[in-house]
């Protein structure tokens, strides 16, 4: 009875075998699914969904500049504190328009009724002066594009990244955002 | 259902709420009654799935998360210990999957378990005598700071004397009633200035 | 005698129990079963194993402090790089929990656009497991097969969460982005697909003699043990309990769907091997049925927390099933920026416990077969 049942057990896990060896066959006569970088890359349309680092975002009248409004709130929100937005100064308190400044009496109530006009204010330059990203922390979590109240943020699509040193991976994404907005106008004037 | 109902010696029991806070029973015991409920529970088919520790200014809190295979809800047994003497008997022969849930909190909360067979460190470095997650002592709160039922004083034991728990609820009940007369503060120039300009 | 201690401190304290012609071996923490850096001390009589010590820590990043001191939105990323197979379970496990304390309510369409990208998760993971398990066991092809359909659910999931491994796609009140319709159709047709492709799966491998072999009879982790380490998961389920957190404490929308949790009373390796494969089709059908249901509306809650947003006084607790088990958040806020406490249950950590009594006794060739079939992640375990 033993040496049936055993001889039952030998053919069946034989037949496994063939069965698990023709599928090995079948698919080795298939086309390969994997790319051969570099001689071939994946397509771009499976790169758009692709969240790479963080870049800054033309706005719609001048491309070279973002909507950003430096209110920092990204870059408190970094969890790996990798952003690094440096504001313009505030503008200098001109002396010579301080002298135009109207007297005191004015101010306690007694105004004439022909007021001159204001000093003309320098307004306060909001767009960034730079932004830094240093992309060796980042942790691509999404937030700093998320909070952002004007949309200045979004994710790039760069992939094909890689350098030997960890400071080819500090971006001034001001620089890069005037780069991007002159290729385009290069374009266009194609 | 047969496994809630559990009698084991503790201090009291509260009533948590599985769907509002995950817990479905809080019990608190003292650290000498942790092997009595763990066996209890280990009886009634339920089992354990992790331990943490609270840092406090009180001392050092520690949760006992249980769960059941087959029926809903989570017990939590806790234990408060002395920052001084943080000694709690180990359940690692009960439960023991226990065993390494005791080493990381010993390691990380400072908190030391006689009676588990493998007192060393697990996850940290074996040359490390910090506990991590020990808090400075400006950044611990009272446990009053956390849950509400810190004035059910027959939950803590007794080395927090009585009348500190009563101290701190009388606070608290000053602070409410501070609160609330600031916040009907501001309806009262409102009225004055409504009465104004009925007279007008 | 050299004047250097022999061994580590681990060996050191892991001393021969003085029977005679033992050895005393290091399997890992670079040993290729272990998948990533997991290292057990055996000690052997000949080919079998007289007890055995996991020595953890070497990943290990203090995910819990690290919750201490950031804020409860900054912790985000944290959460999809415990368990890098599953992530976007623990993802879940974290916002269900701060929801939970803070009573943030989730839109429908948030829940049903977890359920579905959490599922498919739940089958990727389940896939690599698959062509691991039978790396460490000696087959090489079948891991290729399973990555191959594996990157599909890759790329599909790169399309609302916009990363490929560690997700950090779920917010409080909901999730960072919507499903596409392109998304959807591109799902509806892989399931199809990927169902045809399981019968090939048995035929290749479950079928196989050698598999069986190696598996069946191997590693027996009953109930009582299950019970005793806390061990949960496909591992509980394969003694023949079923324990599934999704249908004994039903959070989101998983009370809507129809699916079975397959049990396998051997507790066995192999038992817990065929849960596995069961649950990928299991997962699909929770997919097919969250695709045809879901509703309009929004993505994110309104009143989703802004950035500098603290979490009211209170601990919350809040469990959810991943691909290895139970996951569990304990969270204990004192109304502070940081929370206060933040406590990981990883089910790995739990399963592998139980290692030490599983393996003792059996030959060190099982032990892989053993470790394999717990479906470790070394990264969850060290948190
Ligand atoms: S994606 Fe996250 S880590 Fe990266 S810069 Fe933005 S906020 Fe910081
Ligand atoms: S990019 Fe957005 S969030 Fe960051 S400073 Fe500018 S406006 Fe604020």
């Amino acid at each position: 009875m033993g040496v049936i049942k055993e001889f039952a057990e030998a053919l069946k896990g034989l037949k496994s075998l063939i069965v698990g060896l023709g599928i090995t066959g079948k698919e080795f006569a298939k086309p390969g699914v994997t790319v051969h970088y570099p001689r071939k890359v994946v397509a771009d349309k499976d790169l758009v969904t692709y969240r790479g680092h963080i870049e800054l975002v033309g706005s719609k009248n001048d491309p070279a500049m973002p909507p950003c409004i430096t209110c920092l709130m990204c870059q408190s929100v970094c969890p790996s504190g990798c952003i690094k937005i440096i504001k313009h100064p505030p503008p200098k308190k001109d002396p010579a328009a301080d002298k135009n400044a109207p007297p005191e009496a004015y101010a306690s109530g007694l105004e004439p009724k022909t007021k001159a006009a204001p000093p003309a204010k320098e307004k306060p330059v909001k767009t960034p002066k730079g932004f830094i990203l240093d992309y060796n922390y980042c942790s691509l979590c999404g937030l700093c594009v998320q909070s952002c109240p004007v949309d200045s943020l979004r994710f790039s699509t760069e992939f094909y990244i890689a350098d030997p040193s960890k400071k080819a991976f500090v971006y001034d994404l001001m620089a890069r955002l005037k780069a991007q907005a002159g290729t385009a106008t290069a374009k266009e004037k194609e | 259902m047969s496994g809630r109902n559990l009698s084991f010696p503790k201090l009291c029991a509260l009533g948590g709420d599985m769907g509002q806070m995950g817990i479905a029973e809080i019990h608190h015991v003292r650290p000498s009654q942790v092997r009595g409920a763990a066996s209890l529970l280990l009886d009634r088919g339920w089992f354990i799935e992790t331990i943490a520790c609270l840092d406090l200014r009180e001392g050092i809190l520690v949760n006992y998360f249980y769960a059941h295979f087959t029926e809903p809800g989570r017990i939590v047994v806790r234990t408060l210990v002395q920052r001084e003497e943080p000694e709690v008997p180990s359940i690692a022969d009960i439960f023991q999957g226990a065993e390494w849930h005791e080493r990381e909190a010993a390691e990380m909360s400072g908190v030391r378990f006689p009676g588990n067979p493998n007192p060393l460190p697990l996850l940290l470095s074996e040359d490390e005598e910090s506990h991590p997650l020990q808090k400075a002592f400006e950044d611990r709160k009272p446990i009053s700071n956390i849950v509400d039922e810190f004035i059910k004083a027959e939950c803590w034991p007794a080395f927090i004397s009585r009348e500190e728990i009563e101290a701190e609820a009388e606070k608290r009940a000053e602070e409410a009633a501070a609160a609330k007369a600031a916040a009907d503060a501001p309806a009262a120039p409102k009225a004055a200035k409504a009465a104004k300009e009925a007279e007008a | 005698m050299s004047v250097f201690p022999k061994g580590d401190f681990y060996t050191r304290h892991f001393q021969p129990s003085g029977k005679e012609e033992t050895l005393v071996v290091n399997m890992g923490p670079q040993h290729p079963s272990t998948h990533g850096v997991l290292r057990i001390i055996v000690e052997l009589d000949g080919e079998y194993i007289l007890r055995c010590e996991p020595v953890l820590g070497y990943v290990h990043r203090m995910h819990e402090k690290m919750g201490e001191n950031r804020s409860w939105v900054q912790y985000w990323p944290n959460t999809g790089r415990v368990d890098y197979l599953h992530a976007l379970a623990w993802n879940w496990a974290y916002a269900g929990a701060v929801e939970k304390l803070a009573g943030i309510e989730v839109p429908e369409r948030a829940e049903y656009i977890r359920v579905i990208t959490c599922e498919l998760n739940r089958v990727s993971s389940h896939l690599l497991w698959w062509g691991a398990y039978l790396l460490d066991l000696g087959a090489f092809t079948p891991i290729m097969y399973a990555f191959d359909d594996r990157e599909e659910i890759m790329d599909m999931l790169q399309m609302p969460t916009g990363s490929r491994l560690t997700y950090c796609y779920y917010r409080f009140g909901g999730v960072s982005a919507d499903l596409s319709d392109e998304f959807l159709k591109r799902l509806s047709r892989f399931i199809p697909y990927l169902r045809s492709r399981l019968p090939m799966y048995r035929d290749l491998v479950t079928e196989n003699v050698i598999l069986r072999k190696r598996v069946e009879d191997v590693g027996h982790i009953d109930e009582d043990m299950c019970r005793r380490y806390g061990c949960t998961g496909p591992v509980v389920r394969g003694a023949g309990v079923a324990y599934d957190v999704r249908k004994a404490e039903p959070y989101s929308v998983y009370d809507r769907f129809d699916f079975r949790i397959p049990t396998y009373p051997e507790a066995d390796a192999f038992a817990r091997y065929m849960v596995r494969m069961d649950e990928i089709e299991e997962s699909l059908k929770i997919i097919e049925q969250a695709i045809a249901t879901i509703p309009d509306g929004p993505y994110l809650s309104k009143s989703a927390p802004k950035p500098k947003w603290s979490a009211p006084k209170g601990e919350a607790c809040f469990a959810v099933e991943g691909a290895r088990g139970k996951i569990t958040y304990y969270v204990a806020s004192d109304g502070g920026r940081t929370p206060y406490r933040v406590k990981l249950r990883s089910p790995s950590y739990c399963n592998l416990s139980c290692f030490a009594e599983a393996a003792k006794g059996v030959i060190l060739a099982d032990a892989v077969s053993i470790l394999g079939s717990l479906d470790l992640v070394i990264p969850e375990i060290d948190r």
